[in-house]
């Protein structure tokens, strides 16, 4: 057996992987060689080690810092910009972009596009209403004027987006800027930074905006780099297309 | 269908238990409940039981304390935000530990920690008085380079050797965490030996 062999099978040996027969094969080898049972030690070593951290962190406390995290303003309250756009831009003229229908709460959160990119099929976004009681629920049809707004993404894909926005687009043509906010007009913030997660990963802001009744789509864009928040109102002004994202739209009705 | 955070919201805790209970005693799902349900001091006995697992598992994947705290600290904030919509599974600590590696990934992207892994504890000694200087400087270079080999694994391997041999956890709990068969996991912790071993070789 070459040595990578022995070894694989002596980490196997470890875990418990071998069958019966296989590990009283390997331990009577071991009582007749010495350089196995050196080579078993190194696999020991090598979990021993995998297993040692700083001997202090015992010490550290985070209740602490997460009281003061905890502490901060939970509710954000971002100014709404307003830039009446015609029409939906963001559509079907992108060569590579996927535009999804709001489905049920229960539905499967798969983007169903052609695009011809993997990770969209694993992407999408999730609203969530918070209500003045503090009472959280998914977003099923409508949304109460007055409620928070909350998010959660999903990026599951093999070579995950690393990027996203999301924004509302309300009845009269105007533009909610959720994820990045956007409070001055002066600057151009990016998408923020998402990790790959099949799982639900919640952003943690709760968002109020002053959303008139209606319909409001909300877009979540994902990307492979980062956008600003000029380029894709630019787009949206002209009516143009963003090229190489998946936006996964969502559809509510606001009422009072 | 989901049941929605709202009514569980309205489930029924008994805030100081019917023998009177004592916090630490009570398991991780009634404290969510309990934080659920308004009593904070639940959800920082949470913090506290779990703290130290949390951070020797982020540090060992991010390898640098500082990143480490910031990744658990920002796991608990996380959770206790998303405290409405926890389902009380009895499976807490594998929710926390998919939360941990999320804001693990998170931080190596967005920070680019892979490169500087390692660098900052290999170089404490955990085994200063009980070794000659020699040997102790054998025993933490050979840390290092085992922490550094680590930080050269793919991501799937990395979580999985961190889960598997500093979480403590089982291979069936790390394939439950991971959201994987269990086959999958035995794949990535043997192809991660393989690759230490190459890397490593006769260090040890």
């Amino acid at each position: 057996m070459n040595p990578s062999a022995q070894f694989r099978e002596l980490v196997r040996y470890v875990e418990g992987d071998l069958t019966q027969l296989e590990a009283q094969k390997l331990e009577r080898e071991l009582q007749a060689s010495a350089p196995l049972r050196q080579e078993l030690e190194r696999v020991r070593q090598y979990i021993s080690d995998i297993g040692s951290t700083p001997p202090d962190l015992g010490e550290v406390d985070l209740l602490a810092g997460v009281d003061a995290q905890l502490a901060k303003p939970k509710m954000s309250q971002a100014p709404r910009w307003r830039h009446v756009v015609g029409a939906l831009a963001i559509g079907a003229a992108a060569s590579l972009l996927v535009v999804v229908a709001w489905r049920p709460r229960d539905g499967e959160f798969r983007i169903k596009g052609t695009a011809p990119v993997e990770a969209a099929k694993w992407a999408g976004i999730e609203a969530y209403q918070v209500t003045r009681k503090g009472e959280t629920q998914r977003i099923g049809h409508s949304v109460g004027a007055e409620d928070g707004l909350a998010f959660a993404y999903r990026n599951g894909g093999e070579q995950p987006f690393t990027h996203l926005m999301i924004f509302g687009i309300d009845a009269k043509g105007d533009v909610h800027w959720f994820f990045p906010e956007w409070r001055d007009a002066a600057t151009n913030p990016e998408s923020i930074r998402i990790a790959g997660s099949k799982n639900a990963v919640e952003l943690r802001e709760v968002l109020r905006h002053e959303i008139p009744l209606g319909t409001l789509k909300v877009h979540g864009v994902f990307t492979h780099r980062p956008l600003t928040v000029k380029d894709v109102e630019a787009k949206l002004r002209a009516s143009g297309p963003l090229e190489n994202v998946t936006d996964h739209v969502l559809t509510f009705e606001v009422h009072p | 269908m989901a049941v929605p955070a709202s009514a569980r919201l309205a489930e029924v805790v008994p805030l100081f238990g019917a023998e009177g209970t004592a916090l630490s005693a009570r398991s991780d799902d009634e404290l969510m409940r309990l934080a659920r349900a308004g009593r904070k001091e639940a959800f920082d006995v949470l913090i506290r039981r779990h703290q130290t697992s949390a951070l020797k598992v982020a540090v060992k994947f991010l390898g640098e304390v500082a990143a480490a705290r910031d990744a658990a600290q920002n796991t608990f904030v996380e959770i206790y935000r998303a405290l409405p919509r926890y389902q009380t599974r009895g499976e807490f600590i594998f929710y926390l530990r998919r939360v941990l590696l999320n804001q693990c990934r998170m931080a190596i992207r967005g920070h680019r920690i892979k490169e500087r892994a390692v660098e900052s504890f290999a170089r404490e000694p955990s085994v200063r008085e009980a070794l000659p200087p020699d040997d102790l400087l054998l025993e933490l270079e050979r840390r290092r380079e085992v922490d550094r080999a680590i930080a050269r694994l793919s991501e799937k391997l990395r979580e999985t050797v961190v889960l598997r041999y500093t979480g403590g956890h089982s291979l069936e709990e790390t394939a439950q965490i991971l959201e994987v068969p269990l086959g999958t996991v035995k794949s990535r912790l043997f192809a991660a030996m393989d690759v230490l071993r190459a890397e490593l070789g006769d260090f040890t």
